[in-house]
């Protein structure tokens, strides 16, 4: 569907632990134009990460249609899906999750690990990334020598580099101070606006969502 | 390979554990390499032997001494090509542990006859024939001692602590069997040890020798031969036991077997050890990486990069450890020697180096399947969920 680039239809999620069934999201319907900047909101435990996992490819929903970027990712073999993932997603975490033993510029560089760009090519893009992100001068630092701030930031630059599809980002603000989470949301405002990046972004920060486009609210596995 | 400088700085993260980890594995390994060369002095192989090579010893005690006048007696027997003794003298010299070096003395006229095993020219044979405290030794010994033709030796026997021969180096001699090449070894004559025992220990030993060696004529019926040469003792004070030189050897190997087999049993089990030592620490990888696993897969890494990035790790841990313990073997081997001067046979053979690669290979390869399970069985959410 053109200028959608996430159609999700009765979407429906169970995990199954010991024998039991833990429903976790139910009949969920959510289209994503390209070039939104969407916040999903939620109370702890309402299915936020869930969703975001579905939409980035690294869960399979249970029941429902689901497509992103053009594909049907229920369809695809798990080494499809990790090409697909290479190519599409930009994801972020809460915790930053660098490898503590690279620096930030071979943090950024490890998704184009994957790719047949050549060294050259790849330090231009890991230079471009991290100066998007304002650390260019920070390349050689190890993640421990970083801010939490700037370790996010470099986990941006990192989502980034690849030139994906679409940004996911999972309350990338719930670890930092006020000041460093506001550095966060204007830059992932400006990824938006600047760069045409379509980014869906989990929060239970009403501060955090003012910077998005459109907000939805996601109670007890339900989008409201 | 783009992995690489992660894998190097992975097997580092804990840098203390790894180098532990390498020390284990290298002194293991090393250990597993001086033992195998122990085991090696105990192994011989009957392409060495002399076709109908009979030794004879006192029937009821290998220590005890044999009469000189049997050789005579020998000869007579139908089917004895050759006749010849000899005595072993030790390996002492000098206070210095270091300085040690084997030597037989043996019966300066036949041996030759015989022991086509220790390679010597004619004339050094002559001149070991005729000049009357003459010494024959091999190129190892002349190089580590830097003894030349001519010069005199000082040498003792290490039971008969009295005795004390100058000798003359008149010649060398070189081991044929592949693995004796590089022993230090010295040829004394028998008849001047004969004349020193004869006159420090006690007159009659001049007529005694430490055991006769016979040449059997055809070679094939050896067996025979021995049972004739022995039935001419039969119920004398001084009865022999001849057989043929692979039954004496293996004899000599029997009278170890316990410990061979312990040091064999204790060798496999070293290798469990490497195995263990690596398998452990390759475990606590596994755990420690189970939520960057699963951030690696979500940037789009498959299963095939984390067996890579496993498996290397693994094995660069492993080929180091194998590496330093190859590389101490060797020293490792001088070490025990010194330490234990009786087992101065012990030589440094490349092979324990060769097989020390290959057998680490399977060993990184094993360990790294723990890590690699783990890594590929978890999924990235539940990977993700988990927090070290
Ligand atoms: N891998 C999983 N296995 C079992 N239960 C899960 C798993 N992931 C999430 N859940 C459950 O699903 C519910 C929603 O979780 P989650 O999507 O993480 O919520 P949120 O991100 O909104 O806090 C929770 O009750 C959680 O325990
Ligand atoms: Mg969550």
């Amino acid at each position: 569907m053109a200028g959608y680039i996430v159609n999700i239809t009765n979407l429906y999620k169970e995990y199954i632990r010991d024998d039991m069934r833990i429903p976790v999201l139910y009949d969920i319907n959510l289209d994503v134009p390209t070039g939104e900047f969407l916040a999903l909101m939620g109370p702890s435990g309402s299915g936020k990460t869930t969703l975001l996992n579905l939409i980035a490819g690294i869960d399979r929903p249970t029941k429902g249609d689901l497509s992103v970027a053009g594909e049907s990712v229920a369809n695809l073999t798990e080494g499809q899906l990790a090409q697909w993932r290479a190519n599409h997603i930009g994801f972020i975490f809460q915790f930053y999750n660098l490898i503590p033993v690279l620096t930030a510029f071979d943090n950024v560089e490890l998704p184009l690990l994957l790719t047949s760009l050549s060294k050259r090519e790849r330090r231009e893009h890991v230079e471009t990334a991290l100066s998007i992100v304002g650390l260019a001068d920070r390349m050689n630092h190890y993640p421990r020598q970083l801010s939490g701030g700037q370790e996010q930031r470099v986990a941006i630059a990192r989502a980034l580099v690849t030139d994906p599809s679409i940004l996911l980002a999972d309350e990338p603000t719930g670890d930092l101070d006020r000041q460093s989470a506001e550095a966060i949301m204007t830059l992932l405002g400006r990824l938006n606006s600047e760069f045409n990046k379509t980014i869906i972004m989990v929060t239970h920060d009403p501060r955090a969502a003012e910077s998005a486009k459109v907000v939805r609210h996601l109670d007890k596995g339900e989008l409201t | 390979m783009k992995l690489l400088k992660l894998i190097v700085k992975n097997a580092f993260r804990h840098r203390l554990r790894t180098i532990l980890t390498i020390l284990g594995l290298a002194i293991t390994i090393m250990s597993f390499g001086i033992v195998r060369n122990v085991l090696e002095v105990f192994s011989f192989s009957e392409d060495d032997l002399i076709p109908g090579h009979l030794i004879t010893r006192h029937k009821t005690s290998m220590m005890q001494f044999l009469p000189y006048s049997h050789l005579d007696k020998m000869r007579q027997v139908e089917g004895v090509e050759a006749v010849t003794y000899g005595f072993w003298m030790g390996v002492r010299y000098g206070d210095d542990p270091e300085e040690f070096f084997a030597r037989m003395a043996i019966d300066q006229d036949n041996f030759y006859k015989i022991r086509s095993d220790w390679i010597t020219s004619e004339e050094d044979i002559e001149d070991f024939k005729t000049v009357k405290n003459a010494a024959l030794i091999t190129p190892a010994l002349a190089l580590k001692k830097d003894w030349e033709e001519g010069d005199v030796i000082t040498v003792g026997c290490d039971y008969f602590e009295t005795v004390s021969l100058d000798v003359e180096i008149v010649g060398q001699f070189e081991f044929a069997q592949e693995q004796n090449r590089q022993a230090e070894f010295m040829l004394v004559r028998g008849d001047l040890f004969r004349r020193a025992i004869g006159q420090e220990v006690s007159p009659e030993m001049e007529h005694q020798v430490g055991w006769i060696e016979l040449l059997a004529d055809p070679p094939d019926e050896a067996t025979e031969i021995a049972t004739r040469v022995d039935s001419l003792f039969m119920n004398s004070d001084m009865e022999t036991k001849t057989e043929p030189v692979n039954a004496y050897a293996n004899a000599q190997v029997e009278r170890f077997r316990t410990i061979i087999t312990a040091l064999q049993v204790s060798s496999y089990l070293m290798i469990g050890v490497i195995l263990l030592v690596l398998l452990n620490t390759m475990s606590m990888v596994a755990r420690e990486r189970i939520n960057e696993n699963a951030v690696l897969k979500t940037l789009g890494f498959r299963g095939k990069h984390l067996v890579i990035l496993n498996f290397g790790e693994s094995m660069f841990v492993a080929l180091i450890g194998a590496v330093l313990g190859a590389a101490l073997i060797w020293p490792g081997i001088k070490l025990f020697k010194t330490l234990m001067p009786f087992l101065q046979q012990v030589k440094f053979e490349w092979i324990t180096v060769v097989w020390v690669i290959p057998a680490m290979i399977i060993v990184g390869i094993l360990a790294s399947l723990v890590p690699v399970i783990k890594a590929t069985n978890t999924s990235i959410v539940d990977g993700l969920r988990t927090l070290e």
